[in-house]
């Protein structure tokens, strides 16, 4: 009977624990928190490095680029982060106008160029990155194909259902993929595409990466990628082949900045100046983070982040900022319907 | 006998149940705030822009293509899965009531029961994709590279796994209650086998089959996770169209109004079950039955195409379900099959904070949860008290709506003032608990009816207090109803995901959107690991719990064998 | 002796499908100490409900209840001190034997070596001992029976109420019981109201008889003053078997009635307490065991014998009188009986002492 009774309080006092520690586990947190679209390996890299040398613990999570800045506006009047590190630099302009976002100009702006940053510091990049193709080589070799080297030559139907790449509605990889399109075709062109494309897409992934595994491991041939997920791919030993089209593609501007309204903007302003020194830029390669830095002072050694052969074609990333909704939405009614 | 005899029974008032009024207030405000407040708030936001009301955001769901191509798929979707889901349902009832079946099969069929409702609701998803995916395991086999099993075919497949076992537990309770004299009457007038069935058990288990029908026509409707992985751009469905709209292009309205345009038919479903097909069950009606006799309901062949069948999706599930095992301890899936824990290892680094907050919210809302389910079932079963039906519906409310459309009441209602929760672990507590508490009411219910009045008012009689008597007597007795209620509780905090995807914040991620977020960059080993994880944490936890119930109230086996 | 049970002008009234229903219809009765008061009647008639006003489980809509001279009609039903034995028993069962019954002990706070003691003696006096560990339904339903009234005799209750507590019990068990409950009341003394639709175990078990009919009290008295002079139609009928004939007065004679019948005048017996004119209609009551058959007499009643059936200590005959009007008459049986057949003509002889008139 005593037995009974102590393991009825021991029941009690658990369910007591269980109500109260909630409540505890608030108590005493200081940490910065933050959203980032880069992969677990890639965030991981940059915010321990940040906690190593500045003893401020990270809270963060890792979202496609269209969740992240859903969520910043779903918390607009209760923001829930401090920064947003590597979002695309025109989801950076699309939330301006939204409130989203608050200027400062970190300390180590000013070696960036301008074309890399906002004037009012609403937004500092960190990285640029250019989309291109990535396949599976095997794929190519027994189908005769070649890399291809246009856009055009992604409707081969020997592709028809083998492509992946990702959903307009979620990743900014698909978003570059479209801005890419509309730079080198004319919007109109570029829908139309698009639009044939569809027939030879296998299934379109919520995130920019999601293909990259099922191509380099044979499950789709190929598919429009950010360099960095294709040149991932290749260092982890996959055998895909990269090419761009000649029409030419853009190379998106990852940045970071403030979040409007936060509750730790000394750690957030902290962050930001660490961030923005060539320190941080120099961890990419350090770990095989396949970016290429927006700071010119920092050298690259990797061959194949070297963009002078290729056709970079420039974007606003104003225009892209104000039009991003717009173009999902075409992309949605006129590419997704047939 | 001059009077009839039952008057003084069915008069007789349960005195002893004591009307706790301020408990009656702090729950309809609780309920209010958490059940009746979100979706008010989703009512309004749909059909009110700026005052006034404004149904464009409604018809623009019907006249934008996508979104009604949703729509139609949605129901075209519940449709099949529950016609394909009651069908295989019905052969595994019919085997398990009417055959004698080798001790392998029956096994088979508890594992294919208690896996689906344990399991994160994308373990067959995971599964699939594995084996019939891009090259997959089976496909491979079968030599047919260009299989592709996203759309239509792969969710209804894996919808129809996930579900069937809940028409099949509907549908053996309804064709055992069937008194096995009607059908040997049948046979004793001279009709064959075939002809008993058609004529006499098949008729007499349609309410059943309606029953299951709709509880499956119910579960696709509001399944989120599935179609999710597995319809692709080919095939959407109102749930995950109305997450897309709200997390990819932060369309609050549009995603509400998806989300009310798949109220709508949820609750029809429910309201179809529950005022309509609960009134026209054959079973309860006749009295005694006799015993089942051991007349085999089928002749040999049939018999044999039965068991055939039943080992064959048996097997199958249970192949999937290793496969998860599997692919957890190996690299790349199809491409390099060596043996590692780096699977492991990730789910404990790069989940941990995950599987922390997870167990946390689960424990809390377990507790909570029951707290509440009890509470509410010990009041809705008193007879006398005011507004009792109204009481059980609202408490109902938030499960018999999809999660979708609860996760999107819960983010308009708490993301803004007078109450702002967003965030915060409190309101993924509040979801879990105000949801998933109605298993636990309807236990609750249950026992209580069965314990007799006279029971509580010996413990009157004998000197005890109402309270002293609710604790040491009432609550006891429903103690096995509080488990039951509490495992349910339990399991769905740990493996939900529909509606607290919206929930989740920096501070309180879970395990299953880890999984999601798994799936979606395609790593597939690892979502199997952290499935595999989060399958044992939930075994450990269905453990302890029987195991402190079990310390703490030993009559507790005992009470389990009686019932 | 005073009065420990008090009952004033009881009344219940139930609402059963929008319509009243009066349960039970200003009773008054009283209780003394170590008494036991029988409510008997058919199922219906309120004698449960009455029961459970006294314990506190219903609340009267009329009337008061008062225990040792204070009103108890509004006190909590855990503060009265009244056991109560229910017909199903309501054992908790999810205790064993001895939780059972010391639970009345726990509640009141007695001591461990208090709540040992006096539960292993109510265990020993009614036969339970050895079986504490044991669960509920573990036990048959005899054993069961003893743990409720064990639980009910060990907290001392002033009353104690009994519902049908003999009904589960299978036909043997139920009249040892009978014998059992007597004994334990009279040893402990303990003053008791016991519910009873078995008019045998009434009248075998209560000092006194409370005969209940559609929520009134027909008649209250100890149990041979019941059988032999009932008060009412109701009464003759309901206790032991009686055949009812209907008759007419036709003189008053000696302090008894003349009755015609069948074109027969009996003679009969009638209570003060009714009053007869000449020419009136009345009820003759003939219990079955003051009829006799002969073969002989001439001036007896006529009839035929319809059926005979021997039920072991005596033989159950029906004799039709005319078509349509029967008579139960019981003959003891020894060797010496004389048996009638089937269709055989018979005489009809009734003990004039033992018919009773009645108003209809």
């Amino acid at each position: 009977m005593r037995k009974v009774k102590f393991f009825r309080s021991v029941l009690l006092a658990l369910i007591a624990i269980v109500v109260v520690s909630p409540g505890l586990a608030f108590a005493g947190q200081s940490a910065l928190n933050a959203y980032t679209i880069w992969s677990e390996r890639y965030a991981n890299a940059i915010f321990s490095a940040f906690t190593k040398d500045t003893g401020i613990k990270v809270n963060w999570m890792r979202f496609s680029s269209g969740e992240v800045q859903a969520r910043l506006e779903a918390e607009k009047n209760n923001p829930q982060v401090d920064v947003v590190f590597g979002n695309m630099a025109e989801a950076f302009v699309n939330g301006i106008p939204k409130g989203l976002f608050e200027p400062y100009v970190p300390k180590g702006a000013k070696d960036i160029p301008d074309k890399f940053k906002d004037s009012k510091g609403y937004w500092t990049g960190v990285a640029v990155d250019p989309i291109c193709f990535m396949f599976n080589t095997k794929f190519l070799k027994e189908h005769n194909l070649k890399a291809p080297a246009s856009w055009y030559d992604l409707l081969d139907p020997a592709y028809k259902g083998k492509l992946q790449m990702a959903d307009a509605r979620t990743s900014g990889t698909a978003m570059y993929r479209i801005l890419s399109l509309v730079q080198a075709l004319g919007e109109d062109e570029a829908f139309k595409y698009q639009k044939k494309l569809n027939a030879n897409v296998q299934v379109y992934t919520k995130s920019g990466a999601g293909g990259a595994l099922p191509i380099a491991t044979g499950q789709a041939a190929g598919g429009v990628f950010f360099l960095v997920d294709a040149l991932e791919m290749l260092q982890k030993g996959y055998d895909v082949t990269i090419s761009y089209p000649k029409e030419g593609v853009v190379a998106g501007v990852e940045a970071m900045g403030l979040v409007s309204g936060t509750k730790h903007p000394e750690l957030a302003k902290k962050f930001l100046d660490w961030a923005s020194t060539e320190r941080m830029q120099k961890i990419y390669e350090e770990s095989k983070i396949n970016l290429i830095p927006s700071n010119p002072n920092v050298k690259v050694s990797n061959p194949m982040l070297d963009m002078s052969n290729i056709n970079i074609l420039p974007l606003d990333i104003q225009w892209a900022g104000e039009n991003r909704e717009r173009l999902v939405e075409r992309w949605v009614n006129e590419v997704l319907q047939q | 006998m001059k009077f009839s005899n039952n008057e003084e029974h069915s008069l007789k008032k349960a005195v002893v149940r004591p009307t706790a009024l301020p408990l009656l207030v702090v729950l309809w405000a609780l309920l209010g705030l958490f059940v009746l407040y979100p979706l008010g708030k989703l009512i309004y936001v749909v059909f009110v822009t700026d005052g006034t009301l404004d149904l464009s955001s409604i018809t623009k769901v019907f006249t934008n293509w996508y979104s009604r191509k949703a729509l139609f798929d949605s129901l075209v979707l519940a449709t099949s899965v529950a016609a394909i889901g009651t069908s295989v349902g019905f052969v595994f009832a019919f085997g398990t009531t009417r055959m004698t079946l080798p001790k392998v099969i029956k096994w088979f069929i508890r594992a294919v029961i208690v896996l689906p409702f344990v399991s994160p609701p994308f373990t067959s998803s995971i599964a699939l994709t594995l084996v019939l995916g891009p090259n997959g395991l089976l496909l491979r086999f079968l030599g047919v590279p260009d299989f592709n099993i996203y759309g239509f075919l792969g969710t209804c497949l894996a919808e129809v796994l996930t579900y069937f076992p809940i028409a099949f537990m509907t549908l053996s309770a309804v064709l055992d209650g069937i008194d096995p004299n009607l059908e040997d009457a049948a046979m004793s007038m001279g009709s064959t086998r075939w002809n008993t069935f058609k004529t006499v058990t098949l008729p007499l288990s349609l309410p059943g089959v309606g029953n299951a029908f709709l509880l499956l026509f119910g579960c696709s409707l509001a399944d989120f996770a599935t179609p999710l992985v597995m319809a692709g751009h080919t095939f959407p469905v109102l749930t995950t169209q109305a997450y897309l709209q709200i997390t990819g292009m932060y369309d609050l309205k549009g995603g509400a109004a998806i989300s009310f345009v798949l109220l709508v038919p949820a609750l029809m479903v429910y309201l179809l079950q529950h005022y309509w097909l609960e009134r026209r069950s054959y079973v309860t009606i006749t009295g005694k039955s006799g015993a089942r006799s051991s007349l085999e309901g089928a002749n040999a062949i049939v018999k044999v195409f039965i068991l055939g069948f039943i080992s064959v999706v048996s097997m199958f599930i249970i192949f999937l379900y290793s496969i998860i095992f599997v692919g957890s301890l190996i690299k790349v899936w199809g491409v390099d099959n060596s043996l590692t824990l780096e699977n492991y290892a990730y789910v404990f680094t790069v989940g941990r904070e995950a599987i922390k907050d997870t167990v946390l919210i689960a424990l809390v809302s377990t507790v909570l949860g029951t707290i509440l389910g009890v509470t509410i079932g010990y009041l809705v079963s008193r007879k006398d008290l005011a507004f009792r039906k109204t009481l059980e519906f609202t408490s109902f409310l938030n499960y018999v709506l999809p999660g979708t459309v609860v996760g999107i009441a819960y983010i308009i209602a708490f993301n803004s003032r007078p109450l702002v929760l967003t965030g915060t672990m409190t309101i993924i507590v509040a979801l879990c608990a105000f949801r998933y508490d109605v298993p636990a009411i309807r236990a609750t219910v249950a026992s209580l009816h069965q314990i007799d009045p006279s029971i509580e008012e010996a413990s009157l009689s004998l000197g005890a207090s109402r309270l002293a008597t609710f604790l040491k007597v009432t609550l006891p007795l429903i103690i096995p109803a509080v488990t039951s209620g509490m495992r349910y509780l339990f399991v769905v905090s740990m493996t939900a995901v529909s509606a607290v995807i919206f929930l989740v914040s920096i501070q309180w991620s879970l395990l299953t959107v880890r999984i999601l977020e798994c799936i979606t960059e395609l790593l597939f080993a690892q979502a199997a690991a952290f499935s595999v994880v989060l399958l044992l944490i939930v075994f450990a936890a269905l453990g302890l719990i029987d195991l402190l119930f079990k310390i703490a109230y030993p009559s507790y086996l005992r009470q389990l064998r009686r019932s | 002796m005073s009065d420990l049970i008090l009952l004033e002008h009881l009344t219940k009234v139930f609402m059963k499908d929008n319509e009243t229903f009066k349960a039970v219809d200003d009773i008054s009765l009283n209780v003394k100490k170590g008494e036991i008061v029988a409510l008997l009647g058919p199922s219906g008639c309120g004698k449960t409900t009455i029961l459970r006003m006294i314990a506190g489980f219903e609340r009267p809509t009329a009337g008061r209840v008062i225990l040792e001279g204070q009103d108890i009609t509004a006190l909590e039903p855990n503060k009265r001190k009244i056991g109560f034995v229910f017909q199903n028993y309501a054992l908790f069962p999810h205790m064993n034997v001895f939780d059972n019954v010391s639970y009345g002990l726990k509640i009141r706070r007695f001591s461990q070596e208090e709540i040992r003691k006096k539960t292993h003696e109510v265990l020993e006096m009614v036969g339970l001992k050895g079986v504490e560990k044991r669960f509920i339904n573990e036990l048959s339903g005899g054993e069961q029976q003893r743990v409720a009234l064990a639980r009910a005799f060990v907290i001392n209750p002033k009353v104690l109420l009994m519902d049908e507590p003999l009904s589960n019990l299978d036909a043997k068990l139920r009249i040892y019981m009978r014998a059992e409950i007597r004994r334990l009341q009279k040893l402990l003394g303990i003053t008791c109201i016991y519910v009873t639709h078995d008019q045998k175990e009434a009248l075998s078990i209560a000092d006194r008889i409370a005969v209940m009919n559609k929520g009134k009290i027909e008649q209250v008295a100890p149990p041979f003053e019941l059988y032999t002079e009932p008060k009412s139609l109701f009464v003759a009928d309901f206790i032991g078997q009686a055949n009812i004939f209907e008759g007419k007065v036709i003189a008053f004679k000696d302090g008894r009635l003349e009755v015609s019948i069948y074109d027969r005048v009996i003679s009969a017996r009638f209570t003060s307490s009714s009053e007869f004119k000449i020419g009136a209609r009345v009820a003759l009551v003939v219990r079955p065991e003051a009829v006799n058959l002969t073969r002989s007499d001439e001036s007896a009643l006529k009839g035929r014998i319809l059926s005979s059936v021997f039920v072991g200590d005596r033989m159950e005959y029906q004799i039709e009188l005319e078509p349509g009007h029967l008579i139960h008459a019981f003959i003891p049986y020894s060797q010496e009986t004389v048996r009638f057949s089937h269709g055989e003509e018979v005489g009809i002889l009734i003990d004039p002492e033992s018919v009773l008139v009645m108003p209809f």
